[in-house]
């Protein structure tokens, strides 16, 4: 035979082939048999005295089956095909059917097939083998009765984490790390109107609103390379009512975690508290605005008085409406700080961006400030003049509070230093003062809202502390860095750091990244 | 005498401005309401310049400069918007006013503002 070609069927002949079948029909058997006798459900399932009259079957079946080929078996080994009607008995009944099938075995075996047969006598030999069936098939009943327990035990705990998760509140969804959807809750069908079928299949890209998009990919790439760090978002979803939902969504990176290898998204709809603090917001929002409409007039009635006061040579009267000017000034920078942090709380806070020019800007403000205080001398050292892309009027409000902390916090002391640098990537300005200092523990404090360092001095300075907060958030909006080094008694160097033009964001990253060598 | 109109829902900043604006050496009109804007402008003389508030009771500022604008016989006259809202000059630029003023004001800023549009 030339054209001999081994096909299909012809291969299954060779010996690997034919232990290859063998495994696999027994793997099989095995998973069928696991299935209906093992199964703690499926011995649970059976009547009583079906299990104890299969368990009375197999032993007669084995009884009779022995008897038949007594030439070939011999009464050698009296006790074989019992231990394989107690392990049936036992799988299809439990421990109960599995001790009768041992008992009525030990019955059989010994009328039967231990010499002298057809009696119930047992020489003393005999009575050690006698003895050590009883004690195997009473190990085989309860090694069957443990891996019964086992995975009735496994499927417990499954059955109960699973019905957490389908019936959490929470919606939860499963990613793999090139952003396949492995597994979604039913619970998103509640939070964002799709089917957990639906979801996995459909291209939900075009769900996420446009403007955020940049933002949330940026936030998702860099959990990417942290490995078991989570953070929360919160962002706008279009849900399948075609409604924008706000989505508070906490994703963990799990890639590195043994069985789970995927990133966990866990989110929820949060539109009406949402809603409830903007109205919040809107209220304050337009509180402060009536604030301000009394404060102008007073202000311009005052300055109409200076005006007039002047006129008549009434020099006293003149310096007490200039203090009071003063006062009013202060009073409407409260009300603003009060108003961006409402807007910086609402996360609407408005950046009006363009090129300006970075050294002219600090220039201007340090040249007003100048003129606030006579006790203090600003010295100016700006380093050439580039051009920022951003908002000047906020990056100047920010410069506008370092400089006036500056002079707030150092009573005694003359001389600040405004100095700025250029970088690779960025601009970075410095204000140093030779003030009070603040101390280690204080100098991460002093970004937090609201926080004012307490002790015996802070009677002497005034403030609600809102102002380093809302420079802080200007200059993370604004893609910047801001930070002190200070010592306590020796003054404080703040610094602020900014890239020329954010929207080229991988050199934010880069410098984000060199931060903490910087410090 | 130049003429100005202030519109203004707050009494004590319409009462300000008129001052500021006298001793300027303006004549001013003044409006608390703002529907009476557009029958102020057709009277004769017309005013030379509109100081105007966008959060007016009764009526929106926004509203109101947009018609200005878009009147013949109103459209010429510079409209300064004037509000504490930092986005008034988004607001200005979007209504089509020649420009804005925040409050609170200097009151020098208001004079230099009104001597820009309409020197004497």
């Amino acid at each position: 035979m030339v054209d001999f070609c081994p096909s299909a069927e012809m291969r299954l002949i060779t010996f690997p082939n034919m232990l290859k079948t063998a495994l696999k029909y027994y793997l099989s058997f095995a998973r069928k048999t696991n299935q209906y006798l093992w199964s703690d459900i499926a011995i649970a399932s059976r009547k009583w005295y079906v299990k104890y009259l299969f368990s009375l079957g197999i032993v007669l079946i084995a009884t009779i089956v022995k008897l038949n080929f007594y030439d070939v078996i011999g009464d050698d080994s009296p006790f074989i095909l019992y231990f394989a009607a107690v392990i049936l008995a036992t799988g299809f009944g439990g421990i109960g059917p599995g001790i009768v099938a041992t008992i009525l075995s030990g019955f059989l075996a010994d009328y039967y097939f231990l010499r002298p047969i057809n009696t119930f006598q047992i020489t003393s030999n005999q009575v050690i083998k006698f003895l050590v069936f009883i004690v195997e098939c009473f190990l085989l009943i309860s090694l069957s009765g443990a891996v019964t327990r086992a995975s009735r035990n496994l499927r417990k705990r499954e059955v109960r984490f699973r019905a957490m998760i389908e019936n959490s509140q929470d919606a939860i969804v499963v990613v793999n790390r090139l952003g396949k959807i492995l597994y979604a809750s039913p619970a998103v069908l509640k939070v964002l109107g799709y089917t957990p079928v639906e979801i996995r299949t459909m291209d939900i890209e075009a769900n996420f609103n446009e403007d955020e998009k940049r933002k949330l990919l940026a936030s998702y790439r860099g959990l990417l390379n942290t490995s078991g760090e989570s953070l929360t978002l919160v962002h706008q979803f279009l849900n399948k009512d075609g409604v924008w939902v706000w989505i508070e969504n906490t994703i963990t990176n799990l890639l590195d975690y043994p069985g789970m290898n995927a990133i966990v998204f866990n989110f929820r709809d949060v539109t009406d508290r949402f809603l409830l603090e903007r109205q919040k917001d809107d209220f304050v929002g337009v509180a402060t605005h009536e604030l301000k409409t009394p404060v102008t007039s007073i202000k311009a009635y005052t300055q109409i008085l200076i005006n007039r006061f002047t006129k008549e040579t009434k020099p006293e009267a003149v310096k007490m409406l200039e203090k009071m000017d003063g006062q009013l000034n202060k009073l409407v920078s409260l009300i603003g700080d009060m108003l961006d942090v409402t807007k910086i709380e609402g996360g609407r806070m408005q950046f009006q961006e363009g090129y300006y020019l970075f050294s002219t800007m600090a220039q201007e403000v340090a040249e007003d400030l100048q003129h606030t205080s006579e006790e203090h001398e600003i010295e100016i050292e700006l380093e050439g003049n580039p051009e920022i892309f951003g908002d000047k009027e906020r990056v100047a409000q920010v410069v506008a509070n370092l400089i006036s902390n500056a002079i707030k916090y150092s009573p005694s002391s003359g001389s600040i230093t405004l100095k700025s640098e250029c970088l690779k990537n960025t601009v970075r300005l410095s204000v140093q003062d030779q003030g009070v200092g603040i101390s280690q523990e204080n100098q991460e404090k002093i970004f937090d809202r609201f926080f004012r360092v307490s002790g015996p001095e802070n009677y002497t300075f005034p403030g609600i502390g809102l102002g380093l907060y809302i420079s802080k958030e200007i200059v993370k909006r604004q893609y910047g860095e801001l930070w002190v080094e200070s010592k306590k008694g020796e003054g404080s160097v703040f610094y602020m750091e900014l890239p020329y033009d954010h929207r080229m964001m991988n050199s934010h990253f880069i410098h984000l990244a060199k931060i903490p060598q910087a410090k | 005498m130049k003429k100005i109109l202030v519109a203004d829902d707050d009494p004590g900043i319409v009462d300000v401005m008129q001052i500021v604006l006298e001793d300027g050496g303006y004549s001013v009109i003044t409006t608390m309401n703002g529907k009476n804007v557009m029958k102020l402008c057709a009277q004769s003389p017309a005013p030379d310049l509109i100081f105007l508030d966008i959060w007016m009771s009764g009526m929106d500022g926004k509203i109101i400069c947009r018609e200005l604008k878009s009147d013949p016989a109103t459209k010429h006259i510079p409209v300064i918007i004037f509000s504490a809202n930092r986005d008034t000059r988004e607001i200005a630029a979007e209504c089509g006013a020649e420009d804005f003023i925040l409050k609170p004001f200097e009151i020098k800023d208001l004079l230099v503002m009104a001597e820009k549009y309409i020197p004497k």
